[in-house]
């Protein structure tokens, strides 16, 4: 539709970014959206079977469609970073000799070799990236910062018993995640203040690179400077409201638990669960072979 | 001022230095004795850097005397037993809206303050309750903090200190940053709640604001200058002009009128009160319109071309395009700049005006149509957009947190030296530069972060003219910059514009815009709602009113007689022109009788 100028940081958003379609799985506790994020990328990571990933990202998936987002949109997500993944995946497909090497080689030319496990390293690399991309995309989706951040001060409360600053964390996660876009607009405006004064960022797209990093250098000091200035009216304000630290608040927010959730929680710990079956007790290979002899069967 | 059982704050030979350590001790504050009672409406003026906002954090414990005693309620703000007490009797509301706000949804921050005070859950929610609906603010409790306009900001900023149930609210020039329909709403707002028993100490550079308080406080150079209810304050004009501040719009005219008029009295301060002054002075005489008359055309400059310096044709625009996000931001959207000419652009917040603004000199290219500079299309790809930039000089809102080099001098000298000028042109460049702002060319040595509000503004306004530029664009250039301050910058502007040069100017004042421009575009949604001459645009008030936009209080001032059935000549503007009308007025009706 339009060129974007330079000036516009905020254009390309796709991950990290709320989107109010108030579905169910937006009305899931975030405690458990939280436990339930953090156990799947756990499992992404931890489990190293192709099917025990292929499970997961169905229910990710599936997670999505019940969201009501366009799935299109959790794909962009992808897209920067898909040419990177491929060549990863091929490195790991042609030129991993260490994996497989007794294994029986499919195709070899000089040190490149593709075995039977490289293609299954080289497709699980895929899947897991993919998973974790979707899933925090999924999480992202129907996730505000606020409830995020009341998920992770309510997660940690029974820990400030023992002193761990449960709520201070939670409270500078939440301004933390306000002062970025004003900060990110500041330097928008920075910018176009000194391109009106003829600092070249703002056209000719094939400058040096260095001569680019070169021209943000009096971006920094005065933002630095402005973010200071932020802090300070920031605590102003919260001390004219008579904050002193965590010690003797009350909470407006107290999430409550509703049995939706818990079948949520359930729903979402059982197919983890199923899927770390399959890699523990080697279930992909069981219906790997189950499959070949159905094959074999079927040939007969 | 009397009766010492209901005494709220006492200030006690209080002196404030911001580094009492320091062998040269400075005093912000110095020898302040007084007491404000429960229920005052007590308005602080002073002109910036006079110490208003060191004056109002003493009173909630945000900074405490350096000598001498502050009691709030009889707790002294020095002893740190009663600091939570203190800061929940007496709230402060900031200026800025973007750093007060703490919580990402309306109704957490809202819930912050009673939370910290350790309330009890089921109060907790019913002040919450209570803090959004005297404010106006219940249906958007939901809502993202980011998501609402930066009066709705100030608002909120009301709701959430009126949650810790004070008695007094410290207002530290909180409608300054607002246009024209959120601070009346703002002002209705704190009125309401003065009525109710609020104890309000609002800090101001608007002599309109100051003239509604029952007591008006001076401050200049950290001292009480002047002390007493409004009407006396406003009297002592010698020793306001002293020290650089202004009368109201309505004192101002009342006094022209006394001039010729001896019966009519002088301590009027606000419009409606001259209205009405006028109206039993004239003796309810009232004649029917026979023709509607019309101020003279303005005297129009040479227009030394017919072709536009400077013309946006048709723009489209549309922020954060091909994302879920995206708004239309401007719809075909044309204007128009001569020679000569200073153009005015008006709208409420949120309408535009800085989106247009941003493509008159190619910082955001439009969706559809192109912006002209001298007939060369900015799209054109042979067009060296960097040196367009610099023909058409860019001045943002809040210029002086655009400065970006530790010197003065360096920073003016940013542009040329970005176009790889030599050094003595630099140099001369630069001292031109600044004497036009009206700095002394020995300023170039001084730090930025030294420089006062009004320097600042000056300086950034330098920075933009030592690139010799042919149009300026000015996004609200005078905003919280005192009387003074403004009126320099005024002059310096309506001094530049001469020989085919020409200015824009986006504003919330309508003051502004009403001195400066000679043609006005109303801008409301993105589109262009009307254009003409200003006293044709400012003719047609029900189009302002439904635009969020008013007329300045001059004119104002005539707008209501006419409504009383005056005949009256409409479009008139300034203080000098409405004199002159109510002159004509006052003579032809004593003729009568």
């Amino acid at each position: 539709m339009t060129k974007r100028t330079e000036f516009e940081l905020f254009t390309k958003l796709s991950i990290g970014q709320y989107m109010p379609t108030d579905s169910i799985i937006h009305r899931i506790d975030p405690r458990i959206k939280l436990v339930l994020g953090i156990l799947l990328i756990c499992a992404a990571v931890g489990l190293g079977s192709v099917l025990s990933a292929v499970l997961l990202l169905i229910a990710v998936v599936f997670g999505l469609l019940l969201t009501r987002v366009q799935l299109r949109l959790a794909f962009t997500a992808l897209r920067p970073v898909a040419i990177f993944l491929i060549i990863l995946a091929l490195i790991q497909v042609f030129a991993v000799p260490r994996l497989g090497a007794e294994d029986e080689a499919i195709w070899q030319w000089r040190f490149l070799r593709v075995t039977h496990e490289s293609i299954t390293a080289g497709v699980l690399l895929i899947l897991r990236f993919v998973v974790i991309v979707l899933g925090l995309s999924l999480f992202s989706f129907c996730t505000t910062t606020t409830e995020l951040t009341h998920g992770i001060e309510h997660i940690l409360r029974p820990l400030q018993r023992i002193g761990f600053p449960a709520h201070e964390l939670a409270l500078t996660v939440n301004i933390a995640v306000r002062f970025i876009p004003i900060l990110m607009g500041e330097a928008e405006w920075l910018m176009k203040a000194q391109a009106s004064r003829g600092a070249d960022f703002g056209y000719g797209t094939r400058r040096g690179f260095f001569r680019r990093i070169k021209r943000l250098f009096p971006l920094f000091i005065p933002l630095f400077a402005q973010s200071l200035k932020h802090a300070y009216s920031l605590s102003e304000a919260m001390e004219a409201r008579c904050y002193v630290g965590g010690r003797g608040r009350t909470h407006f927010i107290r999430l409550r638990a509703k049995a939706g959730d818990y079948i949520a929680l359930l729903a979402g710990i059982s197919v983890i669960c199923t899927a770390a079956m399959i890699y523990f007790f080697h279930m992909d290979q069981l219906i790997w072979s189950m499959w070949k002899t159905l094959i074999r069967g079927g040939i007969h | 001022m009397s009766g010492h059982e209901n005494v709220l704050i006492r200030f006690d030979g209080v002196w404030f230095s911001y580094r009492p350590d320091a062998r040269a001790r400075v005093f912000a504050l110095q020898d302040v004795n007084l007491h404000i009672v429960e229920g005052e409406y007590v308005a602080v003026v002073g002109a910036n850097g006079s110490g208003k906002s060191t004056f109002l954090r003493q009173m909630n414990a945000l900074l405490v005397p350096t000598e001498g005693d502050l009691y709030v309620r009889g707790w002294n703000t020095k002893s740190r037993e009663h600091l939570l007490d203190i800061r929940s009797t007496v709230g402060m509301v900031f200026q800025e809206p973007e750093t007060q706000i703490i919580a990402t949804v309306v109704e957490e921050d809202v819930a912050f303050g009673p939370e910290n005070l350790g309330i009890p859950e089921t109060e907790l929610r019913e002040r919450v309750k209570w803090a959004l609906e005297s404010t106006g603010l219940t249906e958007m409790s939901k809502r993202p903090t980011s998501l609402l306009s930066s009066g709705q900001k100030q608002l909120l900023a009301v709701a959430s200190t009126l949650a810790m149930m004070p008695k007094c609210l410290l207002l530290d020039e909180a409608a300054a940053m607002l246009d024209p329909a959120s601070k009346r709403r703002f002002i209705q707002t704190v009125e309401t709640l003065r009525a109710q028993g609020m104890t309000i100490i609002t800090a101001t550079h608007s002599m309109e604001e100051a003239a509604r308080a029952d007591r008006v406080l001076v401050l200049s150079d950290g001292a009480i200058h002047l002390d007493g209810e409004a009407d006396w304050v406003f009297a002592q004009e010698e020793r306001l002009r002293k020290i650089k501040l202004d009368l109201p719009v309505a004192k101002r005219l009342a006094k022209n009128i006394h001039a010729f008029s001896h019966c009519f009295p002088e301590n009027v301060l606000t419009a409606e009160a001259l209205v009405e002054t006028l109206d039993s002075h004239l003796g309810g005489k009232k004649r029917q319109a026979e023709t509607s008359r019309r101020g003279t055309e303005p005297e129009k400059r040479a227009i030394t071309t017919d072709m536009p310096i400077l013309e946006a044709k048709n723009l489209f625009h549309w922020y954060l395009s091909g994302t879920a996000l995206e708004v239309k931001s401007l719809h075909d959207v044309s204007l128009r700049v001569y020679a000569n000419e200073t153009v005015g652009i008006i709208g409420p917040a949120g309408s535009g005006k800085s989106t247009l603004l941003l493509h008159l000199n190619g910082l955001l290219r439009p969706a559809q149509g192109d912006v002209y500079f001298d007939g060369v299309p900015l799209k054109t790809a042979s067009v060296n957009i960097g040196e367009v930039r610099s023909k058409i000089g860019l001045l943002f809102q809040n210029p002086e947190k655009q400065l970006f080099e530790q010197y003065a001098g360096d920073d003016v000298a940013f542009g040329p030296r970005n176009i790889n000028l030599g050094k003595d042109e630099v140099r001369e460049r630069v001292r031109n530069a600044m004497e036009m702002v009206g700095l002394p060319f020995i300023f170039k040595d001084r730090k930025t972060s030294e420089l006062s509000l009004g320097e600042k503004r000056r300086l950034a306004l330098a920075g933009i003219l030592a690139m010799e530029p042919r149009v300026l664009v000015l996004d609200e250039p005078t905003a919280s910059l005192d009387p003074d301050g403004r009126r320099q910058l005024i002059n310096i502007l309506a001094r530049w514009n001469t020989g085919g040069r020409a200015i824009v100017i986006a504003s919330h004042s309508m003051e502004d815009v009403t001195e400066l421009a000679d043609r006005t575009y109303v801008i409301n949604g993105g589109k262009l709602i009307t254009e003409g001459h200003t006293r044709d645009v400012f003719g047609d008030y029900a189009l302002l009113v439904k635009h969020g936009l008013r007329l300045p209080v001059a004119a104002d001032v005539l707008r209501q007689l006419s409504a009383r059935g005056y005949a009256v000549t409409e479009g008139l503007l300034s203080v000098e022109e409405v004199t002159e009308e109510i002159r004509r007025l006052v003579n032809d009706e004593t003729h009568r009788i």
